[in-house]
């Protein structure tokens, strides 16, 4: 008999609600981009937390998923939904064909190579006005041509819209990861990440293995992408196909809780709001105070949780419940 | 031809510069396997200090040498005792993930520090050495180039001697080799990390000391130098000395002989395209022996 | 004993690192149900034999066959599939899982459901008298108990060979006796064995045949009481024959 956590429920139904209480349309627009760095760091952890690869070059699938599907509107005039998921399978396809040889490469030359890689994609980019003989602008990057309210191009004047496909690509890739962390696969990724070739002795196949992790990581990243270019309404290498994003990625994991469904969900709730706030308050005044704060945010975080928030929500989760009367203690903390 | 010469010889002094700068990273590296994100950002900082010493104490670039030079080894110890070895404690693994994530947030921290300092625009420093050049055999050489070539591989060779021939040195070598046994044998690990640091900064304080003379100086200039010089490490192999050098070099040549033919671009691709080869077919370097 | 029954044969197979021999023209067979001993002096080959049976080296040279399937090349998680598992000689636990989940990731084998590997796992523990550290880390078992953990993480792929290296080593007396009860069950659960071992008491209690290894070679091979009484055996082992006789 499944026991059913009640408390994820609650905070779905929190979240599903709170729109209704929000009026402003700068407050959502913000809330958005929580949910879609939480979904991108969600996505980032099937290969860099559950797999241990630690890949600073993510940017490269959200960019190629929000170029795929804008290309293919712009020039055919095909749904972003569509594009999304043709991009989602772009950048799994280059996913897997950068994994295969680079998972050869041990931790810290692994992440370099991702680095490397995303240099040369965003340069190429920034560089051709043309990709594969399709427009995409070099360094001006690409406006999403704006067709005012259609569900069909993924564009809608109230930002509520765009709140609840967040939300909805969220919980998905929240369901994928609680998926895979529990499943044949979970248990093959963390005995990979240990001891590779003790886990090969025990039948399995680490190639392959690792590259199912990448994939569905990068689907989703991928997909994240097109979100991106439909809400912002303008996508440029800079940006979409930035080391900057790439690492923000990887902090919200590192600092939420890596190898945990919650944990880069926790991330981003936590930074994406910090990061916001320190540029509006700071942000006007002299250049570069509000990273400067964030930065320092972000060391301490690092430096006094180096396993993540989660473990220490976790921890406090059971102190409260061994604090609480029997029968209220039916209430299940963080899974 | 003269121009692919001239070029060629604007590479090799430039080289110099670079590999002094993947010299610091590698034995970061080599020594306690931290990859320090941030090391581009040091050397912006040093060169942001040593424009500070000519402009207010008219201070000679290379004098500044002996007070930066100390000055950021004395920092990177200090950033490694009271950081650094409090992180690895908590990192069992042999490769430490949330330090590599420190340094690159110390790193964004850096920049936009100077950035809040000193303001977005390129500075240029006025030594007494800009833009002087020399003649050689009819081909132009820029004397500040020559001057960082110079001091970049004369320290570098102290170095390699460093390594080699003293106590520390070779306590380095041997935490770098095996970590364990060094602490068995009765090495101060900590101590020597705190050194590694130390030693990487400094290193690198000297590659911005001999910069300034030529070089524009802006917030940053560090993530240019950085990725060179984790491409140059690679090439060389982390935690070799002569391999760091021959990578930058290398590097140094390919960049500028690229540039002649490519757009600035194309060139950098030309760089990391190299550079992923390298992981792919020989990771522990060019000069190595290992099978990959 | 006719050829239905040989479920392994190595041939002429031999491993070069560079310059070294490490293995020199081996040839072994093994029957279904045996318990096969391995002995030599340190360094002698053995443990890079099991690494070229169980597909983590490649050979230089030479064949191993498995109930007439050619596996020389065979990568190690091919070779597991097929049925043949190995134990580490240096314990390699996974070391943030417990040992109930070390188990499962080997009863995942032939299974994507995780109860059923789950059941499997806890069986195999039963089996080797682990399951009250179900849900024990790695890092608070004794020797003893990681030395059984490693057999239980092999036996859960349900092996028809299990290659056992050295699994006695650093015990006491007791804890061998218990491995030696193990490894009989082992075998008669429908397991065939090979074993590596230094422990010469328990080779020679466990073992229907012996091969004896030394520089690379197999210098000899048959039941333990004639082989251990053979010259060229004496010669390379011969602290051990006080052992060997006092059985």
């Amino acid at each position: 008999m499944k026991k059913i956590k009640i408390l994820p429920i609650i905070i779905l139904a929190f979240a599903v609600i709170l729109p209704v209480f929000v009026s402003s349309s700068y407050i959502i627009q913000s809330l958005v981009m929580i949910l879609l760095y939480a979904y991108w760091a969600s996505s980032w952890n099937i290969i860099g937390g559950y797999a241990g690869h630690l890949s600073l070059g993510h940017a490269t699938y959200a960019g190629i998923g929000a170029y795929t599907s804008t290309v293919l509107f712009s020039t055919f005039g095909v749904s972003p939904w569509i594009g999304m998921l043709v991009g989602g399978l772009l950048g799994g396809l280059l996913s897997i064909i950068i994994g295969y040889p680079c998972f050869k490469l041990k931790g810290s030359y692994f992440t370099l190579a991702t680095i490397a890689l995303l240099y040369v994609v965003q340069i190429v980019f920034m560089s051709e006005d043309k990709i594969f003989g399709f427009t995409t602008n070099g360094a001006m990057g690409m406006s999403i041509p704006l067709k005012g309210e259609s569900f069909v191009a993924m564009q809608f004047m109230d930002k509520r819209y765009y709140y609840y496909i967040a939300l909805a690509m969220l919980v998905i890739v929240m369901i994928v990861s609680n998926i895979v962390k529990s499943s044949k696969m979970g248990y093959y990724l963390a005995a990979i990440t240990t001891n590779q070739d003790a886990a090969s002795s025990l039948g399995v196949n680490v190639p392959v293995t690792k590259l199912k992790a990448q994939f569905i990581s990068a689907f989703f990243t991928a997909i994240g992408g097109t979100f991106y270019a439909q809400l912002i309404m303008f996508i440029d290498p800079t940006r979409i196909l930035g080391y900057d994003l790439s690492l923000q990625m990887a902090m919200f994991v590192i600092i939420g809780g890596r190898a945990t469904v919650w944990g880069p969900v926790i991330g981003a709730l936590m930074l994406v709001p910090i990061n916001e706030l320190t540029r509006s308050y700071l942000g006007a005044g002299q250049a570069g105070l509000s990273v400067v704060v964030y930065g320092i945010i972000l060391m301490a975080a690092i430096y006094f949780m180096p396993f993540g928030i989660e473990g220490h929500l976790k921890k406090l989760a059971i102190f409260i419940r061994s604090k609480l009367p029997g029968k209220i203690s039916q209430k299940e903390g963080i899974q | 031809m003269n121009t692919i010469l001239q070029a060629a010889i604007s590479g090799i002094l430039m080289g110099g510069v670079y590999a002094i700068i993947a010299v610091g990273l590698s034995l970061i590296f080599g020594v306690m396997r931290i990859v320090n994100f941030a090391h581009g950002e040091f050397l912006m900082a040093g060169m942001y200090a040593c424009y500070a010493l000519i402009l207010f104490w008219s201070i000679d670039p290379y004098i500044s040498l002996l007070i930066i030079a100390p000055a950021f080894f004395g920092i990177g110890y200090l950033f490694q005792k009271v950081i650094l070895n409090r992180m690895l404690k908590h990192e069992k693994s042999r490769e430490p993930l949330s330090i590599l994530l420190f340094t690159a947030g110390f790193g964004m921290f850096l920049s936009n520090l100077a950035l809040m300092l000193f303001g977005a625009n390129p500075l240029s420093a006025n030594s007494k050495y800009n833009g002087k050049t020399f003649e050689i055999g009819g081909l132009i050489v820029s004397e500040p180039r020559l001057y960082a070539f110079l001091i970049s591989g004369v320290c570098t060779i102290c170095l390699y001697l460093f390594l080699y021939k003293s106590e520390t040195g070779r306590a380095l070598r041997a935490t770098s080799q095996n970590r364990d046994t060094a602490k068995l044998m009765g090495i101060n690990i900590n101590r020597i990390y705190c050194i590694a640091f130390g030693l990487g900064i400094g290193l690198v304080s000297i590659a911005s000391v001999v910069l300034v003379p030529f070089y524009y100086i802006f917030p940053t200039v560090g993530s240019v130098f950085s990725l060179r010089s984790f491409v140059i490490v690679v090439l060389g192999g982390m935690g070799s000395v002569p391999g760091a050098l021959l990578g930058g070099l290398l590097i140094g040549i390919v960049e500028a002989i690229g540039g002649q033919f490519l757009t600035p671009s194309y060139a950098e691709i030309l760089v990391f395209i190299i550079f992923l080869a390298v992981l792919l077919f020989k990771p522990s370097g060019l000069l190595s022996n290992e099978k990959s | 004993m006719n050829n239905c029954n040989k479920i392994l044969i190595v041939e002429n197979l031999t491993k070069k690192f560079g310059g070294l021999t490490a293995i020199d023209n081996a040839n072994l067979y093994v029957n279904k149900g045996e318990i096969i001993g391995m002995i030599g002096a340190n360094g002698a080959g053995k443990t890079t034999l099991f690494n070229m049976i169980s597909g983590a080296f490649q050979p230089t040279s030479g064949t191993i066959l498995f109930h007439d399937m050619n596996i020389t090349h065979l990568k190690s998680h091919q070779v597991c599939k097929m049925g043949i598992a190995r134990t580490y000689q240096i314990v390699q636990p996974f070391e943030n899982l417990t040992v109930l989940e070390n188990t499962m990731v080997g009863s995942f084998i032939h299974t994507g459901d995780v109860n059923a590997a789950k059941v499997k796992a806890m069986d195999v523990l039963q089996f080797l008298g682990l399951s009250n550290r179900a849900h024990a880390k790695g890092s608070d078992l004794t020797l003893s108990e990681l030395k059984r953990l490693e057999m239980a993480k092999a036996l859960a792929t349900n092996p028809e060979i299990i290659l056992l290296d050295e699994v006695m080593a650093g015990l006491n007396p007791t804890s061998c006796g218990t491995v030696v009860e193990l490894i009989k069950k082992i075998r008669d659960s429908g397991t065939t064995v090979l074993v590596i071992e230094h422990v010469m008491k328990a080779i020679m209690s466990l073992s229907d045949r012996i091969y004896v290894l030394n520089q690379g070679r197999i210098i000899a091979e048959g039941v333990p009481q004639d082989v251990v009484n053979r010259p060229e055996v004496i010669k390379s082992y011969l602290g051990e024959k006080a052992y060997a006789k006092g059985i």
